[in-house]
């Protein structure tokens, strides 16, 4: 066995200083290199796996919020499509009772109008009726009065038939 | 060797007592320098430890990142706890073999030393791992199947096993010790030269460069081989299950045959 070692140029001594030697360099850079990196990397291992839960969890919110938001909009939605029907029907209601007011309003107004318009007549009528009596008995009392000839009856029944147009023409500029 | 004389340790070699001499020579006091440059890289890196990183805590963030994800892809889920042992086995390697390029030290994986040394680390962890993980089970391995030939697959099995250290220790060995006698004899073919163009010329530079690249090379040849060898010994399907089935590319052996080709 020495023989093949010193053939090889192999120490024992030598050997077994370098075997010591770098199990001593692995048992340091264990310390000091690996075993810290270690950590470091498991513990960024950890945190970035907590990050990305709590990206996780307030994604989960986040879409929570949006269903819920979108609920809220799709009620607040509804809720604005029924303010804008009744006020539709309000509206259509109210036009209705305008309408229907208004149309009241001009009958009434068109009915007082024909009745005054009736009475107006009725009382020219009357009216006239009492003057050309009047106009009629004034005549006949002249004429008996003062007996007079055909030439001042034919002015008599001129002036009667005169007075009568005026009125008539007086009558028809009041109505 | 000729790289003693050159070293900056040198001094500090000759000073140590002759009862040291058989346990220490000038290639473990540059080993030892390294460690003490990784273990001071270690401390300068993570003693202030920040949730953004930077600088060297950035830097070996990403090394103990890249040899947990080398672990967990390449030995299986779990295999993280294996990070300490391959790490360090990556980046001793890598820091040994550039070592030599800073002038005044030189390579400490050049001697057989070294590299056996870490082998039989690496020999003893991957038999450790092996009855931890699978119990006395790990024993099959070597029985082999079918297993009335155990006679003779219990010594082959067992030749290729003490044939992994052995083969992970030369050719560490042979490939830096190749490289820094290279670059040694180029360095001096260019001083011998010197009187004759009266310019000194760095001839030695490409295998310089050559040896940045080998360097890092050997260094995960050396790393990638741990691994498949953990892997084996700590899986409960062993390689004589897929011997039996062609078909099964994703077998330890399949998984690192290309790196164990390539090394």
């Amino acid at each position: 066995m020495g023989e093949l070692f010193e053939a090889l140029g192999l120490e024992p001594g030598i050997l077994l200083v370098n075997m010591a030697g770098f199990v001593l360099l692995v048992l340091l850079l264990k310390r000091f290199a690996f075993g810290p990196i270690g950590d470091i990397l498991a513990e960024r291992a950890r945190e970035v796996e907590a990050d990305l839960e709590e990206a996780e969890r307030v994604r989960q919110m986040a879409l929570a919020d949006r269903r819920a938001m979108a609920e809220e909009l799709g009620k607040l939605d509804e809720r604005g499509r029924e303010i804008v029907s009744k006020a539709e029907d309000d509206a259509e209601q109210r036009r209705a009772e305008i309408l229907r007011r208004a149309d009241e309003q001009s009958r009434r107004i068109a009915d007082e109008g024909r009745r005054s318009v009736e009475l107006a007549e009725a009382e020219a009528r009357q009216r006239l009726r009492e003057e050309t009596a009047d106009i009629a008995v004034a005549v006949s009392e002249r004429a008996l009065r003062e007996a007079t000839d055909e030439q001042r009856q034919a002015a008599l029944v001129d002036a009667f038939i005169e007075d009568i147009e005026r009125i008539a023409r007086k009558e028809g500029d009041t109505r | 060797m000729h790289e003693e004389h050159g070293s900056w340790l040198k001094p500090i070699a000759d000073l140590l007592p002759a009862s040291w001499h058989g346990f220490v020579d000038i290639y473990v006091l540059n080993a030892w320098l390294v460690m003490l440059i990784l273990v001071l890289l270690a401390l300068a890196g993570t003693r202030r430890r920040r949730r953004v990183p930077s600088g060297l805590q950035n830097a070996w963030e990403m090394y103990v990142l890249f040899v947990r994800d080398f672990c967990r892809d390449q030995i299986g889920p779990g295999a993280e706890k294996y990070a300490p042992l391959l790490g360090t086995l990556f980046v001793y390697i890598l820091f040994m073999n550039l070592f030599g390029l800073i002038p005044g030290f030189i390579t400490p994986t050049m001697s057989i030393n070294v590299t056996a040394a870490l082998a039989l680390c690496v020999f003893l962890a991957v038999q450790y791992f092996g009855f931890a993980e699978q119990g006395l089970g790990y024993l099959m391995h070597f029985v082999g199947e079918p297993w009335w030939l155990f006679p003779i697959n219990i010594p082959v099995h067992v030749i290729g096993e003490l044939a992994k250290p052995l083969s992970l220790a030369v050719r560490l060995f042979g490939n830096m010790f190749g490289e820094e006698t290279a670059i040694f004899r180029m360095a001096a073919l260019g001083a011998a030269i010197l009187p004759f163009i009266y310019v000194p010329v760095p001839v030695q530079f490409i295998n310089v460069l050559l040896h940045l690249i080998i360097g890092p090379i050997q260094a995960f040849i050396f790393f990638i081989l741990s691994a498949a060898y953990i892997e084996i010994a700590t899986t409960s399907h062993g390689h004589e299950e897929h011997e039996e089935d062609d078909t099964h590319q994703e077998s330890p052996e399949h998984a690192f045959a290309p790196a164990e080709q390539a090394a």
